[in-house]
């Protein structure tokens, strides 16, 4: 029981002087310089100071065939920035000094009260019960409280939901009379731009005729020798078309003809020659001329083959869907045997 | 004549060999006597006091035995947070108060008056626990380092975000802004220690050498160490500019939890989860002395900013002890929760963050736990996220920023208008020092 305080007036708690801090400072750098000196050296090199390496010394050796022979020795070079070779490691404890007084005071008497406030009851499992056995299932389901749970709904619910599903059919309602307006509104609109367009056109159509009718008169002033040439014109024409006629039918030389019979060489002048394509090479190989790997593509991309395997036919033509098509009632396949085949003989004459 | 001797030490080894090691039993009746005398010696002249006294015992020793013995005496005046130790206390030194004779006998320390606090802001912004604060030397901003893994800087007076440093790996547990440099020093779980330049706002340096989270960092104000402190056990002293490791500063059988450093000597004190707090010398890098009075684990030591001394927080008490040599001085009964955090201005208003969100202040000079706050935990977060884990005045001593469990930092103030008249200090809280004779 602590009645009363240690009386500390006594005490002189004064902070030494600046002097006195400046001297223990100095005092601990010095000390402190040695120590730091050693290790900044080891932290810079590769975790050990670099040293000096022994100079090689000579080493007189008999064999065991007693032939003398002189060997040089010398230390092996190391990396000096090669890095640690070992990782930290835990270093055992230094030694602790044990030999220290416990000065506190005895522990205190525990009170009934302090008891009672540490004791944890055991947790109570659901699958063991306190003697360890275990509980059978149906027990904890019971137990659980899985079945005796009461769904209550609330008043609330079905009316919220009813206002909910009103005013989204309100909603939709609106929505729908809307577009029905809007849509009234723009064949209105569509009719009246038809009708003004109409008009403009049969205002254009009178305007056209009138037109027409004035200059019908200046017509018939053209003189003969124009009537003449066009006439001239029109036959060259008619004579054009027939020659035109007749080579058809005699077929002259064609377009078509001639490519047929021009020569190879002539051929790939024109660019018209194709290579023909060996199926059982791979074309890529050929591009020698920008590298091996011309032809694969990027080194990520994964094709091996040029093309794909079944390139001439989609996947929908490899099969074919005899049934579907015996269905549809195709007269060239014969229809489904019901007994064995018979075989006839074949009669001698 | 040798013969004998010889004869005599065998006959002496036969009867106590058995008994070697066990400990003396002292008879109960010598421990009553002891303390009689004790208290007759005391009270000397007042032999109706130690009546009274001895009275008081019976009935707590009666108390102890039976504790549903007269339950209305047992009554918690601080939320029951202070322990029934200090509550009896209190009531005897009441007695003692009301007595005038020994009123004029006994030294007494008042009490110091200081406004109280109150909450000023609440900043959320972190995503994990808040760590640790630390406040920058212009008393512009702080910093604070989560569990987020991230450092953010902060606007003092605004409480704005100003930046996030992301860098570490694991919770952030210890931040120190430099007085003499323009860098911010972190330690994280993540074993590393963290340099940063706050011109860059880039890590520069990185202190390697730790084996287990490093819990506490610590600059020595005027040589270029960093001291960090970890959970394997060690304190390292670290050059700052090299990089290198000076010393290790082995001794300690638990995790080393906060470590103080000054000019003077001890340069370098630690506490640890094995109860013990160390004095260490710099020069040698060992041991000076162990201080081995608290009970439970110690997770903060702070150097007074005036008086040759430190302050020690355990879950028990804080202890005064006085520097160099680490001489006990005097206790501040604790409440019995474990503090995580002690922080001191300079009207000697000291404060302890708990882990269960008590936030305590004390007079210093007198040891009178003048206010207690319960932190409230913001919106979202359970009850159980009501701890503070870092206390910190800023440079002026008039703001106090907390770090919390509750991904919150809370900034204090002194409260205008709390006055002596509206918050009076009662007659039991004068300190009556023991007389020397």
């Amino acid at each position: 029981m602590e009645l009363v305080k240690k009386d500390i007036s006594g005490y002189d708690l004064t902070r030494p002087s600046l002097e006195e801090i400046a001297n223990n400072t100095a005092k601990t750098k010095q000390a402190l310089e040695q120590t730091l000196n050693g290790t900044i050296i080891a932290a810079k090199v590769g975790g050990e100071p670099l040293r000096k390496t022994q100079d090689p010394y000579y080493v007189k050796h008999t064999g065991l065939d007693g032939q003398e022979r002189i060997i040089r020795m010398h230390e092996q070079q190391t990396d000096p920035m090669e890095c640690v070779k070992f990782s930290h490691r835990r270093v055992p404890r230094g030694q602790v000094d044990d030999h220290v007084r416990i000065e506190r005071s005895p522990p205190r008497q525990i009170t009934s009260k302090d008891q009672k406030n540490w004791k944890i009851p055991p947790c109570i499992s659901n699958w063991k019960n306190s003697k360890g056995y275990t509980i059978p299932i149906e027990m904890r389901l019971s137990a659980d409280g899985r079945y005796l749970r009461d769904t209550t709904i609330s008043e609330r619910f079905p009316k919220h939901s009813e206002t909910l599903y009103q005013a989204e059919r309100n909603a939709r309602e609106e929505v729908s009379a809307r577009e029905a307006i809007q849509k009234k509104l723009a064949l209105k609109e569509s009719l009246k731009k038809e009708n003004q367009m109409r008009e403009l056109a049969a205002q254009a159509r009178a305007e056209r005729n009138s037109l027409v009718k004035n200059e019908q008169p200046k017509k018939r002033e053209r003189s003969s020798s124009v009537e003449e040439r066009e006439k001239i014109r029109f036959e060259r024409s008619r004579e054009i078309e027939r020659d035109r006629r007749i080579e058809n039918a005699g077929r002259k030389v064609q377009k078509k003809d001639r490519d047929m019979e021009r020569d190879i060489s002539e051929k790939i002048a024109l660019g018209q020659a194709q290579p023909t394509k060996s199926k059982l090479l791979d074309e890529r190989l050929f591009n020698q001329n920008e590298g091996v790997d011309a032809g694969f593509g990027s080194e990520d991309e994964y094709n091996v083959y040029d093309k794909p395997l079944f390139n001439d036919r989609s996947g929908a033509n490899i099969y074919r869907n005899i049934r579907g098509d015996r269905e549809e009632g195709d007269a060239a396949l014969p229809k489904g045997r019901s007994n064995p085949v018979q075989f006839e003989r074949v009669r001698e004459e | 004549m040798e013969d004998l001797v010889t004869e005599n030490l065998k006959r002496t080894y036969c009867l106590f060999a058995a008994n070697q090691g066990a400990r003396v039993k002292r008879p109960r009746d010598i421990d009553i006597l002891v303390n009689d005398t004790k208290s007759r010696s005391f009270y000397k002249g007042i032999p109706d006091v130690v009546e009274e006294v001895i009275k008081k015992r019976k009935i707590e020793e009666k108390k102890l035995e039976n504790p549903s013995y007269n339950p209305n005496t047992d009554i918690d005046s601080l939320k029951a947070l202070l322990s029934r130790r200090e509550e009896e206390s209190k009531s005897s030194q009441l007695a003692i108060f009301q007595d005038k004779h020994l009123n004029l006998r006994l030294k007494t320390i008042e009490p110091v008056w200081h406004p109280q606090w109150k909450l000023m802001r609440v900043i959320s912004g972190h995503q994990g626990w808040v760590r640790c604060i630390t406040v920058d030397p212009t008393n512009s901003w702080f910093a604070t380092g989560s569990n987020d893994r991230m450092i953010k800087i902060w606007d003092l007076a605004s409480g704005q975000l100003k930046l996030s440093l992301v860098g570490h790996i694991n919770a952030v547990r210890d931040l120190v802004a430099s007085d003499r440099h323009s860098y911010l020093f972190s330690c994280s779980e993540d074993k590393t220690i963290n340099c940063w330049d706050l011109e860059y706002n880039k890590i520069i340096r990185h202190y390697h050498g730790h084996l287990n989270g490093v819990y506490s960092l610590s600059i020595h104000p005027t040589l270029d160490l960093l001291f960090s402190t970890s959970r394997d056990c060690t304190c390292r002293v670290w050059d700052i500019r090299t990089k290198a490791q000076v010393m290790v500063l082995e001794g300690h059988t638990g995790t080393v939890w906060d470590v103080a450093s000054q000019a003077p000597e001890p340069q370098i004190i630690t506490g640890s989860a094995d109860t013990f707090i160390k004095l260490w010398d710099l020069s040698t890098g060992r041991c000076m002395n162990t201080l081995t009075r608290h009970k439970k684990a110690i997770r903060a030591v702070k150097f007074h900013h005036e008086d040759y001394a430190f302050i020690s927080a355990a879950a028990d008490n804080l202890k005064l002890w006085k520097c160099p040599e680490g001489e006990f001085l005097r206790n501040f009964p604790g409440n019995g929760s474990i503090i995580n955090d002690i922080a001191i201005n300079e009207d000697n208003v000291l404060v302890t963050g708990g882990d269960d969100g008590v936030l305590s202040f004390w007079d210093y000079s007198s040891g009178y736990n003048f206010q207690n706050i319960q932190t409230q935990v913001q919106p979202g977060s359970l009850s159980c996220e009501a701890g503070i884990f870092a206390t910190c005045f800023d440079r002026s001593g008039l703001r106090l920023i907390t770090a919390e469990c509750d991904k919150t930092i809370k900034i204090y103030k002194e409260d205008e208008n709390s006055s002596i008249s509206s918050h009076p200090i009662p007659p039991e809280a004068k300190v009556f020092i023991k007389p020397k004779y």
